[in-house]
């Protein structure tokens, strides 16, 4: 305890930024304590600086939670708007490509939520479930098992199918002749994200927790490929052999140009969006010929539910949204927490365990750059909700921020 | 947090949407409790703040530097709140309407809300009652918000050192009242000083 406070006034200690702290926080009570103990004589003065702070308090007023987040979506929809432009160039790079699109399918069982009980259930905890913890696989047409080890793998196939490059120096030589639409599969787990160019040219971007199967050597009318999880394609041209993804009970048709599709975190959902150009939806199964074909024009998205087998289609959605997550990035759009934690927990690979008291559906807007680390991102995270995190190893417990008082 | 205020404002010029999301989240709500003692009408003051960003956006890499956010918003809504008020009362009144920090003390409330206060509260209202606007805006930003003594005087645009002696005066009179009916032994001191109440 500094010196000079033994010679203080009342009005002094009622200015000093220490003791000022010491009576609305509490800051280093035991020192003050033991002063007042030690310098019996200023207590009179001691207790007439606390009576003057707390007659010059002033009361928070009230305000609504709901307030602060619609003005805040009114002021990041005007930020957007002023800073379309550089977005714009930036989306521009990317149409360049022949035929872009992005198919996001079911993630299915791995994704679950639970509740936990704790103590006969008093106090449930929600968590997300980590993610299996698979290797990043590539398996060959006759069944031969490649371990991808970079977080981001590249693989790139020949024009035969035969020649394989992994990320920058390893090249396989696969002397075997891949049987006519012989199937290759590339295998993503949570964590990790990697790139493919097939063998007729079309680039494919893997997001975690996909699986693609495609043809080692595309031949014949149709260019077939089968994903689970999300991918982002940038289709080769080629008219006479159309390009066609397929998912659980959806078939998506390429008519020569660009486009987007994405399918929901949960599984209930396949969604389509259309950059540029036209694609068709169509329901499989025995009667084909009743299901009716969907086909978007761009900038609209397509929500297949699959539980219910009806397509809703929305016009001038946001594209770079949806394909944002290719440039490491995840942007929100009043999305609820429960979906980013969902989200976060599959690109970093770890389980997120909230406090019940966390309110999951609020909802937040941002970027996140998933290049940093996932202690940044949730400080992000920290900053845009209420909220409050602790990392340990594979797990993110969250709770509630703590509301102190006195108003800043 | 200080030390980066600089780095996250050079961001949120540039246009970066995670500083922004900060900077709102970190600071509306001081910015309200301090709008709100100027005009009791918290639509005005949320459109007020709602302001104060879209101009702040708009403007972008024009803004200046700043090493203390808050003093650049709390300044910022200051003006903007004053700009606002004028705005409305152009058609009914040309002259000059000062802004004032027109709001009670806790103290002040719950006396008031009292229908027998004593003669020491009494006291203690009446001393009250004599700060100024001017007095209850640096001891807001002073006690509350804790803010250095030159950046209130920025804020509030007053000579430097006079905001320490308006706040010096409001003290001393406080303390002779205050004095007047305190003669408590230690022990209760300490029993006091435990709780940390207020």
């Amino acid at each position: 305890m500094d010196k000079k406070y033994t010679r203080f006034s009342a009005e002094e200690f009622a200015q000093d930024t220490n003791f000022i702290k010491w009576v609305k926080k509490g800051t280093d009570q035991k020192e003050w304590e033991r002063f007042i103990r030690e310098n019996p004589n200023l207590t009179q003065d001691i207790l007439t600086a606390r009576r003057i702070l707390s007659a010059l308090h002033f009361n928070p007023k009230d305000l609504q939670d709901d307030a602060v987040y619609t003005i805040f979506k009114n002021i990041d929809s005007f930020h957007s708007k002023r800073h379309k432009i550089k977005r714009t160039i930036r989306f521009r790079e990317i149409l360049q490509y022949a035929a872009i699109f992005i198919l996001l399918i079911s993630l299915g069982a791995a994704m679950s939520i639970f509740i936990v009980g704790r103590k006969g259930g008093v106090n449930p905890q929600m968590a997300i479930l980590p993610p299996n913890n698979n290797e990043a696989k590539l398996i060959l047409s006759g069944g031969e098992e490649i371990i991808l080890k970079e977080r981001e793998p590249e693989l790139q196939f020949n024009a035969t199918g035969n020649l394989i490059k992994i990320d920058r120096d390893s090249i396989i030589n696969y002397n075997k002749k891949p049987d006519q639409d012989a199937m290759a599969q590339v295998v993503i787990p949570y964590g990790k994200r990697s790139t493919l160019l097939m063998s007729d040219g079309t680039k494919v971007w893997l997001n975690a927790g996909s699986k693609l199967i495609f043809p080692q050597k595309f031949s014949g009318k149709n260019r077939k490929v089968f994903l689970q999880g999300e991918a982002y394609f940038d289709v080769f041209k080629n008219k006479g052999s159309p390009f066609i993804v397929s998912s659980d009970n959806l078939n998506v048709t390429v008519h020569g140009t660009q486009f987007d599709v994405k399918n929901n975190n949960s599984d209930k959902d396949i969604e389509v969006v259309l950059v540029e150009g036209a694609v068709s939806l169509k329901e499989k199964g025995v009667m084909n010929l009743l299901s009716k074909e969907i086909r978007l024009i761009p900038n609209q998205k397509a929500v297949y539910n699959k539980a219910d087998k009806t397509t809703n289609v929305e016009s001038e959605v946001d594209v770079a949204y949806y394909i944002s997550w290719k440039e490491g990035l995840l942007e929100f759009n009043r999305e609820s927490i429960v979906n980013v934690f969902n989200r976060l927990s599959k690109y970093y690979n770890v389980s997120f365990i909230t406090e019940r008291s966390v309110e999951l559906n609020r909802k937040i807007s941002g970027k996140l750059d998933l290049k940093e680390s996932l202690e940044e991102v949730m400080k992000v995270i920290s900053d845009a909700a209420p909220v409050m995190f602790r990392i340990e190893k594979n797990k993110v417990f969250v709770i509630n921020k703590i509301n102190n008082l006195p108003v800043r | 947090m200080k030390a980066n205020d600089s780095e996250i404002w050079e961001s949120f010029k540039v246009g970066d949407k995670s500083a922004l999301s900060y900077v709102y989240f970190q600071y509306f709500h001081s910015m309200f409790q301090y709008g709100i003692k100027f005009c009791d009408d918290q639509e005005f003051i949320k459109d007020c703040i709602q302001d104060v960003f879209l101009n702040l956006i708009q403007a972008g890499e024009k803004l200046g530097p700043t090493e203390n956010i808050r003093f650049y918003m709390f300044r910022a809504l200051k003006n903007t709140i004053y700009k606002s008020i004028e705005k409305r009362n152009r058609d009914k009144i040309a002259e000059f309407i000062p802004l004032k920090f027109d709001a009670p003390f806790a103290l002040e409330e719950e006396i008031a809300e009292k229908e027998n206060a004593s003669n020491k509260e009494t006291a203690l209202l009446n001393a009250l009652n004599c700060l100024s606007h001017r007095q209850r805006e640096i001891i807001y930003l002073r006690f509350e918000c804790e803010m250095e003594y030159d950046q209130i005087c920025e804020i509030m645009e007053l000579q430097s050192d006079s905001a320490r002696k308006l706040v010096f005066r409001a003290i001393r009179s406080l303390r002779e009242i205050i004095d007047a009916e305190l003669k408590l032994p230690i022990l209760f001191l300490i029993q006091f000083s435990q709780k940390h109440v207020l």
